[in-house]
């Protein structure tokens, strides 16, 4: 529809089903409570009078801070409808993390959560004076705090009521001038390169994504969806949230972020996004709690889980499953498949978009095992989603056909460069780096390496800056290799490194709940992650999990040496970004001599690492890290 | 907020005795409503038995223990909980076998009505035992959210780690809504991030539910932090009693918590 944006579709379906139909869906005291299309738009309605009443006007931006929570729909669309211009931070962001996202969006409003995020910005607000009025939603704990630039949300909504008794249809007025072009989203990039920069959606790019995302099953009034990811990420309100107004279904927040499992079980959405981080953890989930399950589940597991590999396989191919497979499925379904997709909550999924980060196939083809219409997406958030699987052209191991309305090319030097109408504004208040990814001709460079495959598929292989080539000029792809390993149940995270070496090698962060739970079960003891993570056996576990990927590696690009780390990678340490993908640059600065390491003949290597605790003392620790060498398995 | 004439809990020169053992020497002590009191002291000074006797589990040789101006010093214990006072324990006292549900529920006795008749009727979910049901169920629920227990609201208090049981610990004494809290050693065991935590909770009761608290408590940092006032014990005599800051520049405790001598 020409002239669509998103506060006039939000009007347009608030006025169709008023009070008559729940819009978002909420845990209190242990009881789902719902908000109707109409409260929904009594509280954003107002709470955008009441920041007008305070000065805010069209353009101008707003800072939220919070779980996934009604009121952060309240306030982002409030400023949405009045013109202005929402942004968020992540909710375990460090005081001086906010400070840098309030100050670079020049916020005169902070709406957040609770105590916690009350007290981070209190504690910078000498460094940001642009900033009138902190308002929080839950006031627990907040009674005696008595600093005149804190106020509470439904003061605000009060303000609102006020104010449009004096200024009535003034709101309605704003959200008719509205146009396809003006800004009405503005997130941060993960900052996986330097310092996180600010991107503006408009309502033409937002709607043209979500468009697309609610392709493979458009979305209708029954739908439900949980909303779980940081609402700061912002690929929610992209590809979510606007198919989700349109369809009238509802939105659904967890209690806590503590309680989500139960929470979207409760709920079993039917449409859901995700990212492979996730689903990896899903199935390394799976993997453990079947080996602790009873002998007739362990043996369910065995017998049909490779059935279900080879249905997907041969589904993912195209091809006709005869009526003995089919039968044999069937039963399957029955006692392994339909209990797993309930307990992961995916009963009445009718899609599962997966976007972020590219994804092991194994992982995908887990999914599609267990009867869950999956399918792959690619995009970066400046420009998403430019290519996905559609209907049922789908392969594991691509990112699917361009999307309708975009164009995906591969440029000279490999690298994907895209454009169509999901395109963004630009960089806020950076135009340098917006020219930098959008040349004169309006591509967006994205600056990962990929190619088109026969079928007209997308490839993505990694950051074209993090492609890696060995002494000898073989290329090999970190991320690639990085995935595969994830895939184990044991490992967490994974560094591989070898540009400009003679061999691929490995930093491996294991995973400690699983692994632990492994030493339990043979009885090996361990304290602490470092003791466990540096115990013969284990190194020797992970060397079997490494030995299986290097058979399906080409030669060049197989790991030879490897190292388990003596600690999880950290966002805290600035080693990962908030939405835990590696920052490469960080952590081999940091781990440099361990790299180092892995290229002598060295077995050991002694890491010392300084430590800052809370109330500011320092102190190393002093850690000796084993370094093990993988041999082929034939020789 | 202290309001210094109210005097919440008197306590008036106990003596307390284990055969040939003096627990407690002549200990007197007035808690005003609205504090947060700290009562600090050596291993063994007599903390706890203050607080046993309070609640009615010790009995004193002499003495007399007021609450609200009433004498309650030959009370049995369930008779001075329902008058409002509410305890946690040092080593956890809680049903390992229940919910934690269940376990809060347990504090909300009081407030049930339904007799053995109404009981099993409600057992089949009839009028009055079904809506007495959803009210303490309400009641319980705000105080899972103001305790941020809800991931373990439905499980075994025996499969919940530590530093939760303090947790489930101090609902189910909340779930009293008690008049004074007495606290015994809520920190005990906790690492750091868990004591801040715990402060905070302290905090929030004072602020939002319970305004009169008597905590026992090793950390000095956390009892420098949070109480209005201290009362030092040392070998079941208070040695002191005082604001934070004078207690911590005290001679007296100095003495007693790091022997003769200059500290």
């Amino acid at each position: 529809m020409p002239g669509e944006t998103i506060s006039k579709l939000f009007k347009e379906t608030c006025e169709k089903y008023g009070d008559k139909k729940v819009a978002l869906r909420y845990k209190n005291l242990g009881i789902w409570q719902s908000y109707t299309w109409k409260d929904w738009w009594e509280q954003s309605k107002y709470f955008a009078l009441g920041l007008m009443s305070m000065g805010f006007k069209s353009g101008d931006r707003i800072t939220i801070i919070g779980d996934n929570e009604p009121e952060w729909y309240f306030a982002q669309f409030a400023a949405i409808c009045c013109g202005g211009i929402p942004t968020g931070a992540y909710q375990d962001s460090l005081p001086k993390e906010i400070q840098y996202v309030i100050t670079q969006s020049g916020s005169a409003f902070v709406v957040v959560e609770d105590q916690e995020q009350v007290d981070k910005v209190l504690d910078i607000k000498d460094e940001i004076p642009a900033v009138k009025k902190v308002i929080y939603w839950d006031p627990k704990g907040l009674r005696f705090y008595n600093d005149p630039i804190l106020m509470r949300f439904d003061e605000v909504v009060e303000l609102g009521r006020e104010y449009d008794r004096q200024h009535p249809g003034q709101f309605e007025q704003i959200i008719e001038k509205s146009d396809p072009e003006d800004a009405a989203m503005l997130t941060y990039s993960s900052g996986t390169t330097g310092l996180p920069k600010g991107i503006v959606h408009c309502s033409r790019s937002v709607l043209a994504a979500s468009r697309c995302w609610d392709l493979p099953a458009p979305t209708g009034e029954k739908d439900e969806f949980v909303s779980f990811f940081p609402l700061a990420y912002g690929a929610e309100f992209l590809y979510v949230i606007p198919a989700f107004i349109k369809g009238g279904a509802t939105v659904n927040f967890p209690e806590e972020m503590e309680t989500i499992q139960v929470d979207v079980r409760e709920i079993g959405p039917t449409k859901s996004s995700s990212a492979p981080r996730l689903l990896e953890n899903e199935v390394s989930f799976v993997q453990v709690k079947i080996a602790d399950a009873s002998l007739f589940k362990r043996l369910a597991y065995r017998l049909f889980m490779p059935v279900g590999y080879r249905i997907a396989r041969m589904k993912l191919r195209n091809q006709k499953v005869n009526l003995f497979w089919r039968a044999i499925y069937a039963l399957g379904y029955l006692l392994l498949f339909r209990p797993l997709r309930d307990w992961l909550a995916y009963s009445g999924n009718r899609a599962l978009l997966i976007g972020g980060a590219s994804m092991a196939s194994e992982v995908f083809e887990f999914f599609v095992a267990l009867g869950i219409d999956a399918r792959m997406m690619y995009g970066m958030i400046e420009c998403t989603p430019t290519a996905m699987h559609m209907g049922d052209d789908i392969d594991p191991e691509t990112s699917g056909v361009p999307t309708p309305d975009s164009e995906l090319r591969i440029s000279d030097d490999g690298e994907i460069i895209s454009r169509g109408p999901q395109k963004m504004l630009g960089y806020f208040n950076n135009p340098e780096a917006t020219s930098k990814l959008i040349d004169e001709a309006g591509w967006v460079h994205t600056g990962d390496a990929g190619f088109i495959t026969e079928r007209g598929h997308l490839v993505c292989i990694d950051r074209l800056a993090d492609l890696g080539t060995l002494a000898d000029g073989a290329g090999f792809s970190p991320s690639y290799i990085e995935n595969k390993l994830k895939f184990s149940p044991y490992i967490r995270d994974a560094v591989i490194t070898g540009d400009d070496m003679d061999y691929v090698g490995a930093l491996v962060s294991v995973d400690f709940p699983n692994l632990g739970k492994w030493a339990e079960t043979r009885r090996i003891p361990y304290t602490t992650f470092v003791d466990l993570s540096q115990k013969l056996e284990v190194y020797e576990l992970i060397k079997k999990d490494i030995m299986g990927i290097n058979k399906r590696l080409p030669e060049k690009q197989r790991i030879r040496r490897f190292a388990l780390l003596h600690k999880e990678l950290d966002a805290d340490d600035a080693e990962l970004t908030r939405t835990r993908k590696l920052r490469r640059k960080e952590v081999s600065q940091r781990y440099h001599d361990m790299i180092e390491a892995l290229y002598s003949d060295k077995m050991e290597y002694t890491a010392e690492a300084k430590v800052t605790y809370r109330d500011g003392r320092t102190a190393t620790i002093t850690t000796k890290v084993r370094i093990a060498t993988v041999e082929d398995e034939d020789k | 907020m202290v309001s210094e004439d109210k005097i919440k809990l008197k306590l008036d020169n106990l003596h307390l005795s284990f055969g040939g053992v003096r627990a407690l020497i002549d200990v007197g002590l007035e808690v005003k409503e609205g504090e947060i009191l700290s009562i600090i002291g050596p291993n063994g000074a007599g903390k706890t038995c203050i607080l046993n006797c309070i609640n009615g589990f010790y009995r004193t040789q002499s003495g007399d223990i007021y609450f609200e101006g009433r004498n309650i010093t030959r009370l049995p214990s369930h008779k001075v909980a329902k008058l409002g006072i509410a305890r946690t324990f040092q080593n956890i006292e809680l049903f390992t076998g229940l919910s934690v549900l269940d376990n809060l529920l347990a504090g909300r006795h009081f407030y049930m009505t339904g007799g053995l008749m109404g009981s099993v009727l409600g057992g089949v979910y009839f009028g009055k035992a079904h809506k007495e049901e959803i009210e303490q169920r309400r009641v319980i629920e705000e105080i899972i959210d103001f305790l941020e227990i809800e991931p373990i609201r439905k499980q075994i208090v025996g499969t919940v780690p530590y530093g939760l049981r303090k947790r489930v610990e101090l609902g189910r004494a909340l779930a009293l809504q008690p008049k004074v809290l007495l606290m015994d050693e809520p920190m005990a065991g906790m690492n750091l991030e868990e004591k801040e935590d715990m402060a905070r909770f302290i905090l929030d009761i004072y602020e939002e539910r319970v305004n009169t608290v008597i905590l026992i408590e090793h950390d000095m940092g956390v009892v420098m932090d949070i109480s209005h006032r201290v009362a030092v014990l040392d070998f079941g005599r208070k040695i002191a009693e005082g604001k934070p800051s004078e207690i911590k520049s005290s001679p007296d405790v100095i003495k007693a918590y790091l022997g003769t001598g200059k500290a």
